[in-house]
């Protein structure tokens, strides 16, 4: 499913250049759970947003399904974001002032579906994270994990194949974090390649494999 | 037809944007109005005006010229020093092929002295004109009632008269029919033959430059029985409408120096058109119409400005937004449309506020003080166009600033 190879990032600071991923070859087959682990700043995120299409390497060779996304156009860009790419992130990222139901069926927007089905297929996922009974409530009136499970939702809408989640449990306390968990735990169950940055050793016993970062290598 | 589909429900986010920011939305919306308003007034402000100069401008016939001698030039060796310089014999020449450009003449006197003109005790101030019969023609007098002169008349020195409105309500009451009545002037017997329309010039009026005539109070006469009255051939100058509104000019050239050739030596003569009128009006309104454009312009502009400070402010506070929208599958394309969705439905919504408000200002005006505001069809669609361009102008910048992100930037910003 994803195949890096001699991937590398940089920031610029001042005109110094921070490499913040530095060589990075990475395989995950398709229905694999891959915890992504690492102290505070060694690329975690930088890597996730990479995976994710949110973010362009530098150097190397990214391939996804087979097709090379190190070179892609934008629009192919948000296109694989948009079908073949699930992302859940550590702040929820949930757009204020709609409800959960209208949050969830956005990205069907994107992809030209009809209204009716949005609709029922946003359902069906906040159904899926049993969330269906807050489908009117808007994010300020949930609960942090309440929220990420909409968000999980939103991820899982258009059925993807890849479902990233960059420290999915890091704003919620200990119960509600092990309910999202849990709900990862089920997805990747049902067939779900998910790849997971945490900081958290009882989840890496979880996964199939453990990526260990360091100072944007892998080690 | 999904992506169709895509971009319709963007205009619906778009929608949902500004109804969230509502009052910020309204007084955007409100600047744009304000200048689209400005713009539509000024020109149904220029072009009701000229209709109406020229409503006025068309009670002497567009295409009327006046030919008369030109007293400044009078030559101190001249014997014939106090006469008007036009007699009856001239007007068999000038009639001729001396002025192709002309297509008909009349002559008009005025009496020398101000003899009464009553109806048993009855008076009236009426101004005295001889003309022949193709002056009614030439002036674009209309007969609300009876007839015009014929040659005849003219030839045979009938005592008829056509009389103006004014005239016919001071000599005769109300429920009278004056056509066949008598009226005496200067002692004399006359029948009138026909009253004519009533002639509006109060703008003209009101600015002094209708030569001082009512013409509502005028008397027309043969102007053969006006020489007769003032006891010689002369005529006082000359009326005449040109082939064309385009032609006027060289047919009134066309008849003084014809006079002039005649008496070279005596006279010099000079001549008016109403379309050099119709000219000053044009480049007076067209001055008046050019500032208010651009000071009206100026609101708008200033409307558009205000569009382009709302967006980008937009665009800073929903850059997170953005990134969220472009991690769920937007492309740039999306988000550029979104932000241009949202600025150009706010000036459309300010233009068609503002086209309804100048309406509504032009409507009022024109019931307050009966001048015509017409604002075109044309006006108005280029008045949607113009604020849907505004729109685009004023959104572009911001929008493409939202869409230049890369995802990881925008998600990143506070
Ligand atoms: N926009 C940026 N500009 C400059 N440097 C950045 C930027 N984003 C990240 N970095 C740097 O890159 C390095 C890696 O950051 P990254 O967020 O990938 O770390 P992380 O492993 O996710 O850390 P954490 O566990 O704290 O989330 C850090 O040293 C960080 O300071
Ligand atoms: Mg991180």
């Amino acid at each position: 499913m994803i195949q890096m190879q001699g991937v590398h990032k940089s920031y610029w600071r001042g005109g110094t250049e921070l490499p913040v991923i530095r060589g990075i070859d990475l395989n995950i087959s398709a229905g694999e759970f891959v915890a992504i682990m690492g102290p505070s700043g060694s690329g975690k995120s930088t890597l996730m947003n990479i995976i994710g299409c949110l973010d362009l390497a530098d150097r190397g060779d990214y391939r996804l399904d087979g097709e090379r996304v190190s070179g892609a156009p934008f629009s192919r860009l948000a296109e694989l974001r948009g079908q073949t790419i699930g992302f859940v992130f550590q702040s929820f990222n949930l757009i204020a002032n709609r409800s959960a139901l209208e949050n969830v069926a956005l990205p069907l927007l994107y992809q030209g579906v009809a209204r009716e089905e949005r609709i029922s297929l946003a359902t069906q996922a906040l159904q899926r994270v049993a969330m269906l009974d807050r489908a009117s409530h808007q994010p300020n009136q949930l609960s942090g994990g309440q929220q990420q499970r909409v968000a999980i939702a939103r991820a899982l809408v258009n059925r993807p194949s890849l479902l990233i989640a960059d420290e999915p449990t890091g704003a919620l306390d200990s119960r509600n974090g092990d309910q999202v968990l849990q709900l990862f735990s089920d997805l990747h169950k049902e067939g779900h390649t998910l790849v997971m940055v945490t900081h958290d050793p009882l989840i890496g016993e979880r996964a199939d494999r453990v990526v260990m970062l360091h100072d944007g290598m892998v080690v | 037809m999904n992506r169709l589909r895509v971009f319709i429900e963007l205009t619906g986010e778009a929608v949902i944007a500004l109804w969230q920011n509502r009052l910020r939305s309204l007084l955007s919306v409100l600047g744009i109005a304000i200048g689209i308003a400005a713009v539509m007034t000024v020109s149904a402000v220029s072009s009701g005006g000229k209709q109406f100069v020229l409503k006025e401008l068309e009670t002497f016939g567009l295409r009327s010229l006046w030919v008369f001698r030109d007293y400044k030039d009078k030559d101190p060796q001249s014997r014939v020093r106090d006469s008007s310089g036009i007699d009856s014999r001239d007007l068999k020449l000038l009639k001729g092929a001396c002025c192709p450009a002309v297509k008909r003449l009349s002559p008009v006197l005025l009496a020398a002295n101000r003899p009464i003109v009553q109806n048993g005790n009855r008076y009236s101030s009426a101004q005295l004109k001889g003309v022949d019969a193709n002056y009614t023609g030439i002036n674009n007098d209309r007969l609300t009632m009876g007839r015009g002169f014929r040659p005849g008349d003219i030839k045979g020195r009938r005592p008829v008269a056509l009389i103006g409105e004014t005239v016919s309500q001071d000599l005769y009451p109300q429920s009278e029919n004056p056509i066949g009545r008598d009226l005496r002037i200067g002692g004399r017997r006359y029948q009138v033959i026909g009253v004519l329309e009533y002639k509006s010039r109060d703008l003209l009026a009101s600015i002094g430059s209708d030569g001082g005539e009512d013409a509502n109070n005028r008397i027309l006469l043969p102007y053969t029985l006006v020489q007769q009255m003032n006891g010689n051939q002369q005529v006082s100058y000359l009326q005449a409408e040109a082939v064309s509104i385009a032609k006027a000019e060289q047919a009134a050239d066309q008849l003084r120096l014809t006079l002039q050739r005649r008496y070279r030596g005596s006279y010099q003569y000079t001549k008016i058109t109403l379309a050099s009128y119709l000219k000053t009006v044009d480049r007076i309104l067209g001055g008046i119409t050019a500032m208010g454009v651009v000071a009206a312009s100026t609101a708008l502009l200033v409307g558009g400005i205000g569009v382009a400070g709302i967006m980008s402010t937009a665009v800073v506070e929903r850059i997170r937004e953005i990134g969220v929208r472009m991690a769920i599958g937007a492309n740039r394309r999306h988000i550029l449309f979104q932000f241009l969705a949202e600025a150009v439905l706010i000036s459309l919504a300010g233009g068609m506020a503002g086209l309804l408000f100048g309406l509504l200002l032009g409507g009022t005006l024109d019931l307050l003080t009966g001048f015509p505001l017409m604002p075109t069809l044309s006006g108005v669609l280029t008045g949607l166009i113009v604020s849907v361009l505004v729109g685009l102008a004023s959104g572009y910048y911001p929008a493409r600033r939202a869409a230049d992100f890369l995802p990881v930037e925008a998600l990143r910003r506070e």
